[in-house]
């Protein structure tokens, strides 16, 4: 069964576009990556999806059920970690965290302390106290300790540091493999290509592509520097899957999607003097990849 | 009915602040009667030395002062005045600090539906309007015989502070209704405080001018009028059953806007 679906759902704020005729499912079990640059819409589908926004047309069913007419009923089984963190600054996280259990009718202290402690949050902080980071894993508890059927990630791990992604990570994979969904959204492609086996991409509104991570990860291009002791030609690297090339004098550089082999055998042809492969960033995989 | 207690709990240090200068007030006020009792002074041969537009304003216009009972029917007025802005800064302030500090998306993302939060917080609003009105009353009955030698007028207090509670009635269903419908949620505080003054004023003008006596049907501090309240000894019943008639219908529109609403963050 599909966990989430949407058909067609549409958003303007006035006239502004926030989402157009957006038909997406998630199916139970898997994590799925929802990525796009800033103001691409992410944040106005996942808005959409819980209900606080509505759409202009179009709908959307998690759990098989209308989000707006059921909100109250499925928010039960769904945990939710927004972008940027708001809570109530006088609180303790504790206070927080017990206000926030107190709407699901259920225990919820045993998976407060678990996550608490994995990630090494004090639970006796006041909020206006901590910082940006903590807050975030005050998010992260507040989002995990119903222990939701499916888990929606807002751009989750900014502020974070590496050691706690990692945590972070880890914990989401055993929710995973404890049969939960995740809906991940991100402008981040390396986290995303981490963890999801699904990627959803969106631009400026419009959902341009859905694939496995696997043939993302095939069709993905490379950014090629090269810094080279004699000067080299265009000609050099005419070769299919070679795109914005651009020569200046020792310096080259061009993005490359296709067998890595094939490269590899051109490089080592020349004279180098350094070179490095990266990942292009998103809005480059944007700009040469979906036009 | 964990809304209800977190309200609750979040208003506490709000409740004793008022409370407090409530009891400061009424402890001026009734000073400066003691003092003009004292003195032998006639105070209605003091204000009436005045123009009647400033007895109007100051709202004495038609009492006697002299007796402790007309002289708190006067402070009813200020009351009422202090309380209403308890009621509508509470009333818009509930409802719009969710989204001027963005918690909403919190609260909203739990599984408690927006009429559920409405109710919640509409029933910790409606208990601490009662407690303030509760705290007033008690402290007038306890301060006023510390000022006052004549006969005890606990009567008239308990039968004056009814009008006073319609009046925070209004106030906090106007400030409910207009943060429910505010895009903006910091405009709604400015704006139902507005009102509240225009309402004054315009219960003022009424008072000092004969001709607009139309313009009571405008403003709920003519509709509980501790004056004529403690003058007829009666309420006008219509009154009361206008002022149930448009709760209901703020409520309900409170509750319809609020059900429409996007929250952007």
């Amino acid at each position: 069964m599909d966990i989430v679906e949407t058909k067609n759902l549409t958003k303007y704020y006035g006239s502004v576009t926030g989402i157009k005729d957006l038909s997406l499912s998630v199916e139970e079990g898997e994590i799925l990556g929802f990525i796009g640059p800033n103001g691409a819409g992410k944040s106005t589908t996942i808005r959409l999806l819980l209900s606080l926004i509505y759409p202009s047309s179009g709908s959307a069913t998690i759990f098989g059920k209308d989000v707006i007419e059921y909100g109250p009923e499925i928010k039960r089984e769904i945990g939710y970690m927004p972008s940027e963190v708001f809570y109530y600054e006088n609180m303790r996280v504790k206070e927080l965290l017990e206000y926030s259990a107190s709407f699901y009718h259920k225990d919820c202290s045993k998976r407060i302390k678990d996550i608490s402690a994995l990630l090494k949050l004090d639970l006796n902080k006041k909020i206006d106290d901590l910082s940006y980071g903590n807050k975030k894993k005050v998010g992260i508890v507040q989002g995990l300790l119903h222990d939701p059927r499916l888990i929606i990630l807002d751009e989750p791990t900014g502020g974070l540091d590496p050691l706690m992604q990692k945590n972070f990570f880890q914990l989401l994979r055993e929710e995973n493999q404890a049969g939960k969904t995740i809906f991940f959204s991100s402008h981040i492609l390396s986290e995303v290509q981490k963890i999801c086996d699904r990627v959803a991409i969106v631009k400026d509104g419009d959902l341009i592509n859905i694939e496995s991570m696997e043939n993302l990860i095939q069709n993905n291009y490379k950014r090629v520097h090269l810094v080279t002791r004699q000067k080299v030609k265009h000609e050099q690297f005419q070769l299919p899957g070679v795109s914005n090339l651009k020569i200046e004098n020792s310096n080259v550089g061009f993005l490359y999607k296709g067998d890595v082999n094939t490269i590899s055998r051109l490089i080592a042809q020349i004279d180098l003097v350094d070179f490095m492969v990266e990942e292009p960033d998103l809005e480059e995989i944007f700009m040469h990849y979906y036009g | 009915m964990n809304i209800y207690l977190k309200e609750l709990r979040d208003y506490r240090k709000s409740l004793i602040f008022w409370s407090l200068a409530i009891v400061a007030f009424l402890l001026s006020a009734m000073s400066k009667y003691q003092g003009y009792a004292k003195s032998g002074t006639s105070i209605n041969d003091f204000v009436s030395s005045m123009p009647a537009g400033i007895g109007a304003v100051l709202g004495f216009k038609g009492l006697d002062l002299q007796s402790a009972g007309g002289f708190f029917a006067m402070c009813v007025l200020y009351l009422a005045v202090m309380l209403g802005v308890h009621a509508v800064l509470l009333g818009s302030g509930i409802i719009s600090k969710e989204e001027t500090d963005k918690t909403i998306e919190f609260l909203c993302t739990k599984p408690a539906s927006r009429t559920h939060i409405l109710f919640f917080k509409l029933l910790a609003a409606l208990t601490a309007i009662m407690i303030l009105n509760l705290v007033t009353l008690v402290s007038s009955i306890v301060t006023l015989p510390l000022f006052s030698e004549g006969p005890s007028i606990n009567g008239d207090i308990l039968f004056l502070m009814p009008s006073v509670f319609f009046i925070q009635l209004w106030f906090l269903l106007i400030g409910f209704l207009f943060a429910t419908v505010a895009r903006r949620p910091r405009w709604a505080g400015m704006t139902s405080a507005s009102v509240l003054l225009a309402t004054f004023i315009i219960s003022a003008v009424v008072d000092i001018s004969g001709k607009v006596s139309f313009l009571k049907y405008a403003t709920p501090f003519k509709y509980f009028d501790a004056k004529t309240i403690y003058a007829e000894h009666a309420y006008d019943i219509w009154y009361i059953v206008f002022t149930l008639v448009a709760a209901a219908i703020m409520i309900a529109g409170s509750r319809y806007a609020y059900q429409k609403k996007d929250f952007s963050v």
